[in-house]
């Protein structure tokens, strides 16, 4: 299965930094084709352009500086998104490569006189989301679980009907004890070798 | 009352700005003070850095970079924000989002406390109980039904954990409108008009209600 794990953190030191060595490590060993979009080291900018919102319904071949993104996007079969929970939802850099990178006849086309879009995804059958956050489920919920909604409906529409989604979540993370954050970090080892 | 807006989005010709105009001109003409963050026109850089990350809980205390220190000040002195964006993918463009992460800090949007020396986890508390209101006004690409299904994130993010910062007691209106892309122009000066009219009652003109600028039930 084509593996795209898309990372984002800005810490090196960070448990998510962490997280997304374990991740890159096991798909490695496993031998499956991988692809790595570490967007704080390209130092993506998340910002939609002022021509991007002009062009929402151009094309991909207008993007030159989002090819390599765009051409991972619909080369994967599996997604891997690695990022901490900020203000219960995506940090801005991995909320801006959503905004820019699904784009018109990538992510979806709206065929003419239609009043939806219509997923391009297909090739994605399996997203799996790791995850950390401060907070706890409950208060998670409380402040709107906004990047849990986005995944498992909104984005998750654009891909294979049958696409499947995983949550690999450390919740309160801050009051975890070492040994608990360790064997979360073993079970990434386990889950995508 | 003091007005902040904080607009999010990088083309001037937008109805997203004809929107702006008409909120920033209501709340003038009502006599209050209006300050306007554009974040696309400054060029706000969203993501939060490596040395912000590793200093997060101290960074009030060490001083945050001068836009972020200016724009807590400006929060500081807010009984309003009013946050003014497109909504994409379900949620706040990643240039609010971001706004959101690098100024709403501990130690100044909240406090990390802990319940005396038995308790084991750091709560939350309120920390922006200056705010008494909060306005959302986005506009939608999907159908009202749509938004709902797909479960309307940045309305979620603004409602509930930008509200969770500024205590009881403040309150929250939303005013949306939906499938702009298919809207005529009589439905968008309509939403204009509604706007206007909206924030007139949210905020009545300084000075004739004694009770506008009073401290909202539950601030100290």
């Amino acid at each position: 299965m084509n593996t795209l794990v898309v990372i984002c953190h800005p810490n090196p030191a960070s448990l998510t930094r962490a997280a997304a060595d374990r991740v890159v490590t096991a798909v490695e060993a496993s031998g499956r084709p991988l692809r790595v979009l570490d967007l704080d080291e390209l130092d993506f900018d998340p910002r939609l352009t002022d021509f991007e919102v002009r062009h929402h319904l151009g094309d991909p071949a207008d993007r030159p500086d989002l090819a390599e993104h765009i051409e991972a996007l619909q080369w994967a079969q599996r997604l891997v998104l690695v990022h901490p929970t900020w203000f219960s939802g995506h940090p801005a850099r991995l909320k801006g490569w959503f905004d820019r990178v699904w784009m018109n006849n990538v992510a979806f086309v709206l065929p003419p006189g239609a009043s939806r879009i219509r997923g391009r995804l297909h090739n994605i059958r399996r997203i799996d989301v790791v995850t950390s956050m401060g907070s706890t489920r409950w208060v998670n919920i409380a402040q709107g679980d906004g990047g849990r909604l986005r995944v498992n409906r909104t984005l998750r529409v654009l891909c294979h009907r049958t696409c499947r989604i995983k949550w690999h979540t450390v919740t309160d993370v801050d009051n975890r004890s070492s040994a608990e954050v360790a064997a979360w970090l073993d079970s990434l080892t386990e889950q995508f070798g | 009352m003091n007005c902040l807006i904080v607009h999010a989005h990088p083309n001037p010709d937008s109805f997203n700005h004809a929107t702006r105009s008409v909120a920033v001109d209501t709340l003038r003409q009502l006599g209050h003070r209006v300050d306007v963050i554009d974040l696309y026109a400054i060029d706000y850089q969203p993501c939060l850095t490596e040395q912000e990350h590793v200093d997060y809980h101290s960074l009030v205390e060490q001083g945050p970079d001068d836009v972020v220190a200016a724009h807590m000040q400006l929060l500081a002195e807010a009984n309003a924000i009013i946050f003014i964006y497109p909504t994409w993918w379900s949620g706040l463009p990643a240039i609010l989002k971001g706004w959101l992460e690098r100024t709403m800090l501990p130690g100044f949007a909240f406090a990390l406390v802990s319940d005396g020396p038995a308790a084991k986890a750091l709560k939350v508390r309120p920390r922006l109980t200056n705010i008494n209101q909060i306005v959302g006004i986005t506009s939608y690409g999907s159908s009202r039904l749509d938004v709902r299904i797909l479960g309307d994130g940045g309305r979620r993010t603004i409602t509930r954990a930008v509200r969770a910062l500024c205590g009881t007691g403040t309150k929250c209106s939303w005013l949306p409108i939906y499938r702009l892309d298919s809207s005529s122009d009589d439905q968008r000066q309509g939403f204009l008009d509604t706007v206007a009219e909206r924030l007139t009652s949210l905020f009545p003109p300084t000075g004739t209600h004694p009770d506008v600028n009073r401290p909202k039930r539950g601030s100290a």
